[in-house]
């Protein structure tokens, strides 16, 4: 139901982010989709990954902090008003959205659209509901 | 009599009050941080500022701004408590802070008292 993210703790200096590509690519993992979320001090660094487990054990490795999250990945029409359509749902169910990020899949006309709200299973089950299909773990990505 | 806070040589006066790192230290500790911090103190339009660097305990870290922003402002509500001002907490990656060999230096002074 749910997909695993990544998410990394990465300093605001001169090539921090560079840290952590670098550990991924050394370790072989590719990244899906990402975003980040900035602050004065820090960034957070959200991935969908080939492989959560592999990158993380690489991740940790070296020392950078990072923990896996379960976010909920929905599929949208590549279409004005796909998204929103499935906002309006969560929205009218009173269920807060903390970020969200999209990309665009390899299937033709769908969007994917991560979310990251308090209760995936709650969320899950009111999307599905009202037939918005939810992207099956890692494999959606590969 | 109370009890000691530190080395009156390792004493900071800032905005007037008297500050021992190691009273920050004793924060850090109670709130499940590592004991390695940095302190810098400067001042800006005529009032000393107090930064302080901590680095991040793995098991703190969370995916969203919003916790990590409460436990920054937690840490530094405990040391307002504990020191009696008000100082800007900064979260850095583990190790990232230098250890040094020997005696360690854990403040920065950057304020010109005596031009």
């Amino acid at each position: 139901m749910s997909v695993k993210q990544i998410s990394v703790f990465v300093e605001n200096k001169k090539g921090g982010l560079y840290e952590v590509t670098s550990v991924l690519n050394k370790a072989n993992v590719d990244i899906r989709a990402l975003s980040i979320a900035d602050t004065t001090d820090y960034g957070i660094l959200r991935l969908i990954v080939s492989d959560c487990e592999k990158a993380l054990k690489a991740l940790k490795n070296e020392g950078i902090i990072a923990s896996v999250t379960d976010v909920l990945g929905i599929e949208v029409s590549d279409t004005p008003g796909g998204f929103s359509e499935a906002v309006k749902i969560l929205a009218d169910a009173d269920i807060a959205v903390e970020y969200a990020y999209a990309f665009i899949t390899r299937h033709e006309g769908a969007a994917c659209v991560i979310i990251r709200v308090e209760d995936n299973a709650k969320a899950a089950n009111i999307l599905g509901k009202a037939g918005i299909s939810l992207i099956e773990a890692d494999k959606a990505f590969n | 009599m109370a009890k000691p806070m530190g080395r009156s040589d390792d004493m900071l006066i800032i905005r007037g009050v008297n500050v021992f790192p190691s009273q920050i230290e004793t924060v850090l500790l109670q709130e499940g941080y590592s004991p390695n911090y940095l302190i810098e103190v400067d001042r800006a339009n005529n009032v000393d500022t107090l930064d302080i660097s901590v680095e991040l305990n793995p098991d703190q870290f969370s995916d969203t701004v919003k916790e990590l922003a409460a436990k920054e402002k937690a840490l530094a509500n405990a040391i307002k408590t504990m020191l009696g001002i008000n100082p800007k907490v900064h979260l850095v990656a583990p190790k990232t802070i230098t250890r040094s060999e020997g005696k360690a230096v854990r403040v920065i002074d950057k304020r010109k008292l005596h031009d």
